[in-house]
């Protein structure tokens, strides 16, 4: 168990707490510079671009991979099923972690997104990303045409 | 998982770039067909710049290529991973399609930057800013002025302040006086300059571009293969200017130029023939710059290294997984860093590494755009 008195407690914009160890809540660039600039006596630092709905998310998310003796298969496996959301719950996580300065967080979605996109047909990809086919046929064939290279 | 409805997952354009930034040439020039916004995103300038620093400094060099001139007189490319694992290279060869329709002995490649090559047939007065990623290539409008000598020199780079390519050729039509003719990409024009490198005879045949500069090795007076100097010229400012050689003592060294990693190098070997060389690289701190000695590497005893150190060509070392990739003249060859031991060797045709990128020699030019507009604009 961690020590008393080392917690952090984050609040998200529904106010929603979490109490996280300071050890691992200082590894986040903007809560080290909040905890450096604030008296932070109450030790609550406010989220207020994030919703405890995603705060839940990147929080299980860091206490799995700061977990002491975590196996990389273990890490592995947990990404995968971390990962089982859809596109705009996705993108809200991407936004914390971008709001949070959390790279490694921000590359795993990122990463996820690409997966999710790798092979597909053009048809497709509009799918995935919800794209209304602006094209007339013939625009479509010739921007086909001028990078047929790519089709081959 | 959540199924989205299609209008709930409509993604902010901030991520769907950080996502496509990742993607190779060749999905995103797919891609381009999704949608009008994705193509305008993807062929946007900051896009395709952005897109060259991560693919220029992505890891182990996956997008970069060795192009060469066959033997058949097509051109081929390898990718660069391949050149430092592969023993081999015959199933790592790729097939690319020449803007020049009949290669010849005087075909050159020039240079390269961010993707694109110059390819340039000197005698003919044809050249071609290629990028043969993408298979689009720009014919350079003749210039005007005649280039007929045996000693030109040419170069290729890039100008960041204007975000324009451009080819350069000095010419010595006359002993001592020289005329140098600058092609703009984006301009798609020459401009001739006259008596410029009084006293300066550049060696080298192709400049080795660096950070904005085209550097030469160089001598006092024509036909003096003596390197005496290293000159530049600013492609941004149009100067030249001339780089003291670091002293090391050796004065009868045979000097070429060239490029480790991003930095202007050079290599010294004591005498032509000699078995090793000593690399040097420029470091700038401030203002003033420095030569450091960074190692010296043996060359294996089968190369015909003094055609290869002829003062005509440059050269370039890439470190991949601590080894040592050095390309000299016609000759590649791969070393184990910490041992500095020969691994393998290869020969090719003329040679250039280049960069997988999206940039359009095409669309730089807007010399087009602005004639149909009206023909008297001119842009700042």
């Amino acid at each position: 168990m961690m020590s008393l008195g080392k917690l952090i407690t984050l609040k998200t914009n529904d106010n929603e707490e979490f109490k996280l160890d300071k050890t691992v809540a200082v590894k986040l660039e903007i809560i080290k510079n909040i905890v450096q600039d604030v008296d932070c006596t109450s030790n609550v630092i406010p989220l207020p671009n994030i919703d405890g709905k995603t705060m839940t998310k990147v929080v299980k998310y860091w206490k799995k991979h700061s977990e002491e003796g975590v196996t990389e298969v273990q890490l592995k496996n947990f990404d995968q099923d971390f990962l089982k959301m859809s596109h705009s719950e996705l993108h809200d996580v991407h936004l914390a972690a971008k709001y949070l300065d959390d790279n490694q967080l921000k590359e795993v979605i990122i990463q996820e997104f690409l997966d999710r996109i790798k092979g597909k047909p053009i048809e497709e990809i509009r799918e995935v990303f919800g794209i209304v086919n602006d094209y007339t046929p013939e625009e479509e064939e010739e921007v086909r045409r001028e990078n047929a290279w790519a089709f081959e | 998982m959540a199924s989205d409805s299609i209008i709930s997952l409509l993604l902010p354009d901030e991520l769907i770039t950080e996502i496509l930034l990742r993607l190779p040439i060749k999905s995103l020039s797919k891609f381009m067909c999704v949608s009008k916004s994705w193509l305008q995103l993807i062929s946007s300038p900051a896009f395709v710049k952005n897109h060259i620093k991560l693919t220029a400094n992505g890891k182990g060099y996956i997008y970069h290529r060795l192009i060469f001139r066959n033997t058949n007189d097509d051109f081929k490319f390898c990718p660069l991973p391949a050149l430092f694992t592969k023993q081999q290279l015959i199933e790592e060869l790729y097939h690319i399609d020449s803007p020049i329709e009949r290669t010849t002995l005087s075909t050159h490649i020039v240079g390269s930057v961010n993707g694109l090559i110059c390819v340039a047939h000197v005698r003919q007065r044809e050249a071609y800013i290629w990028n043969p990623t993408i298979t689009k290539s720009k014919e350079l409008p003749k210039s005007t002025s005649n280039l007929c000598s045996d000693g030109i020199k040419c170069g290729f780079g890039y100008d960041e302040s204007r975000d324009d390519y451009k080819v350069v050729f000095i010419d010595y039509p006359i002993r001592h006086r020289t005329v140098v003719n600058i092609y703009s990409l984006r301009t798609n024009s020459w401009t001739t300059l006259h008596d410029q490198l009084q006293g300066i005879f550049l060696l080298n045949l192709h400049g080795r571009f660096v950070n904005g500069k085209l550097y030469w090795t160089s001598s006092t007076c024509i036909n003096n293969y003596k390197v005496c100097n290293i000159t530049s010229f600013d492609l941004a400012d149009g100067t030249w200017e001339s780089l003291e050689l670091p002293s090391c003592g050796k004065d009868n060294s045979y000097i070429n130029v060239g490029v480790v990693g991003s930095d202007l190098s050079l290599l010294y070997t004591c005498q032509r023939g000699a078995a090793t060389s000593d690399v040097w690289i420029m470091k700038h701190s401030g203002v003033n710059v420095s030569w450091t000695k960074l190692f010296t590497i043996k060359y294996p005893q089968n190369i015909k290294i003094h055609r290869c150190a002829a003062p005509a060509f440059t050269f370039s070392i890439h470190i991949h997984h601590g080894e040592i990739l050095l390309v000299l003249g016609s000759a590649i060859m791969i070393y184990d860093g910490s041992t500095r031991q020969l691994k393998h060797t290869f020969h090719v045709n003329q040679c250039e590494i280049y960069v997988e990128s999206l940039v359009n020699p095409l669309k730089i030019s807007d010399q087009g755009h602005r004639n149909q507009e009206s023909p008297q604009s001119s842009h700042s």
